[in-house]
């Protein structure tokens, strides 16, 4: 018994920690933190910066939260909660300027206001707030590397289609920098995907083919549904119609 | 009581704990902050100046009162000066910018880099390219600046405010020159008010370097150059001297002709001088005089002259020109106050504010007449959407009807 609940545990912090990836995902299907999603994704490395600097705040957030839930007053949650974010956004920004100044330069204003990033109060509210501190770290990693997938995967789109490479090296303190697919012959100036209109389209594109796919999915499971209650109907005509004939039969 | 006393010790505990943490962090990473911005620098000279000695090739003067605030010397290895490089900074409503301008010792740029700003990235960083950039090569003194439409005005006027200051820098200032050499104190100037329909056009006030106003200059053009007829605060006449850099021919002894009437009063002066030059400043100069038979300076902020008004030969009231800010341009204000002190009229002369947000104020000002204090009045609350234009025009005559009524009626 004592096995099969620890089983049910790991595969609901399993759960706990896949669900941003995809099914919550906090930009592609919440639509939160779009602000740094639409500014700092120019280029792979300052999304790849700005996720993994969102997850070590979410992350430490999270826990600290879920600690200190029970000793803070109602009507003063969110004040707190925000005086947490913001000291681990002001660690994490003194850090990046220690560590990664390079960073820091490219994220500029976006890196202090991570505070206002809404997935962090709002996965502090909605969950560290009410869960323990295990579960909450898990949320807040799962939610962040959802995050920084997205991120990731915009900044893919935005650099490839405005520059024709993925550099690396320039603005994390990596220790070799050069670029990849480096298309020698890219000759599509397309250089309006590094700034804010290419932001906008390559989230609007990305949601829009995602949604196709939801739509699609949706629309399967319909007909699937349809199927199912098509069948059910016609194997309980066929009982009605069986018992029919078994009545008549019966009173002949 | 007690919930509250819980609240308030919640509250402190997290706070504490909060600084501490960002506390120790910025102990731990100061050094190699300031470290990494030294070398950020570093990197920025060198790419300025390849051949610079590195240990001993930079010589800093420290510069006050000026958006460049580091005059940096840079040598090479065998002493010989390879140019500048003018370290400035300025603020605007989204935030700093620290900048080097790379010069080489004839004043031509060889650089200029945004080494630290927190103006939102996308948009300097374009502007910089495609408005900034392009001056590399340009000699300093002869840079040519865009009236906005750059995408990112609010850093494009930051970054023209500290290269106009390099200008200065490099070049010589020949106003301040022009002012230290009839008061010898005048440590730097702040331009007051443009006059518009008079016969002389700047008033700018000479300021010592323990931040006093020590003199008032007012300009006027000779035959293109600009003369400065200088003034202590009490109107006395200290000498009239070219703070341009024309030059007129005889327009040196032209100047000294008026000479004798240092160290008297404006209002005693009668001129007598003879000669073209010397008649064409003495008409300048009885325009100015002219102007403080009406007008006394009144040398608080926002407020720039004040006039008795007088109805039937019966003095009535006060009529203040006041100036400041608005959000587009400057705005200037005529506001009368009778002689009990309460605002009786209110004019503008000047605005560039955009008629919807300026005209909900005008509207609403049959309501301020009358009134002796308006300081109880919030823009912010008041007139939403429109804070910056009413605030200014409150600051303004709040201004007016304190000093009036520090001041008395005379």
């Amino acid at each position: 018994m004592a096995v099969k609940t620890k089983k049910k545990k790991d595969a609901g912090q399993m759960a706990n920690l896949t669900k941003g990836f995809f099914k919550e995902n906090p930009i592609f299907v919440f639509l939160l933190g779009l602000c740094p999603a639409l500014a700092v994704t120019g280029t792979v490395e300052t999304s790849l910066g700005m996720g993994l600097l969102v997850i070590f705040v979410l992350v430490s957030s999270n826990v600290v939260v879920s600690l200190i839930k029970d000793f803070i007053p109602r009507e003063v949650k969110i004040p707190s909660y925000i005086v947490v974010i913001s000291t681990f956004v002001t660690i994490v920004g003194l850090l990046t300027e220690a560590y990664a100044p390079l960073l820091f330069a490219s994220l500029g204003i976006f890196l202090p206001l991570i505070v206002v990033n809404c997935l962090i109060l709002g996965r502090a509210e909605s969950y560290a707030s009410k869960n323990n501190v295990l579960s909450s770290a898990i949320d807040g990693l799962g939610m962040g590397l959802g995050f920084l997938g997205a991120m990731v995967v915009i900044g893919f789109f935005r650099e490839f289609l405005s520059t024709g490479a993925i550099a690396y090296g320039v603005y994390l303190p990596l220790p070799f920098e050069g670029s990849l697919m480096n298309l020698e012959f890219y000759i599509f100036n397309m250089g309006a995907f590094g700034g804010a209109a290419g932001g906008f389209l390559v989230i609007g594109i990305i949601l829009g083919i995602l949604n196709m796919f939801a739509i699609a999915k949706r629309n399967k499971k319909d007909r699937e549904r349809q199927q199912m209650i098509e069948e059910k109907k016609r194997i309980a005509l066929e009982r009605k119609r069986q018992k029919e004939l078994e009545s008549a039969g019966g009173q002949a | 009581m007690l919930d509250k006393l819980r609240i308030a010790v919640v509250l402190l505990v997290i706070g504490a704990l909060s600084g501490l943490a960002i506390w120790g962090t910025h102990t731990l990473t100061e050094e190699r902050i300031e470290m990494n911005r030294e070398r950020a620098r570093l990197a920025v000279y060198l790419e300025m100046f390849p051949e610079m000695d590195i240990e001993d090739g930079m010589v800093v003067e420290v510069i006050e009162h000026s958006p460049i605030f580091e005059k940096i010397s840079i040598y090479d290895t065998s002493g010989n000066l390879l140019g500048y490089a003018l370290r400035g900074s300025g603020n605007n409503a989204f935030g700093f910018v620290n900048l080097v301008v790379g010069t080489d010792p004839s004043g031509n740029i060889i650089g200029i880099e945004v080494t630290e700003t927190d103006n939102t990235p996308s948009y300097i960083n374009p502007m910089f390219e495609e408005y900034i950039r392009p001056f590399v090569g340009d000699s300093l003194q002869e840079l040519t600046f865009r009236d906005g439409n750059v995408g990112a005005t609010a850093s494009y006027n930051t970054i023209r405010q500290i290269l106009e200051a390099a200008v200065l820098l490099v070049a010589g200032d020949p106003m301040q020159d022009g002012y230290q050499s009839i008061m010898a104190d005048t440590d730097r100037y702040s331009h007051r008010y443009t006059f518009e329909d008079r016969a002389f056009t700047d008033e700018v006030t000479l300021i010592d370097s323990e931040g006093n106003h020590i003199g008032f200059a007012y300009h006027f053009d000779i035959e293109g150059a600009t003369v400065a007829l200088i003034v202590n605060p009490d109107n006395v006449f200290q000498g009239l001297v070219n703070v341009s850099d024309e030059t007129v021919d005889g327009l040196e002894d032209a100047l000294a002709a008026f000479d004798d009437y240092i160290g008297v009063a404006l209002g005693d002066i009668t001129l007598d001088v003879s000669g073209d030059l010397e008649t064409a400043i003495a008409e300048k100069f009885n325009a100015i005089i002219e102007f403080f038979d009406t007008f006394t300076r009144a040398d608080v902020e926002f407020l720039l002259h004040y006039e008795a008004v007088y109805e039937d030969d019966n003095l009535v009231g006060y009529r203040y020109i006041a100036t400041t800010e608005g959000h587009n341009n400057i705005i200037v204000l005529a506001i009368t106050i009778d002689l009990e002190g309460a605002l009786a009229e209110f004019e503008i002369i000047f605005d560039a504010e955009s008629a919807g947000y300026r005209d909900d104020f005008i509207d609403d000002m049959p309501n301020y007449i009358g009134r002796t204090d308006v300081s109880d009045v919030d823009a912010t609350d008041t007139y939403a959407g429109a804070t910056v234009t009413a605030g200014a025009m409150l600051e303004m005559i709040d201004a007016a009807l304190n000093y009036h009524a520090e001041r008395g009626v005379e």
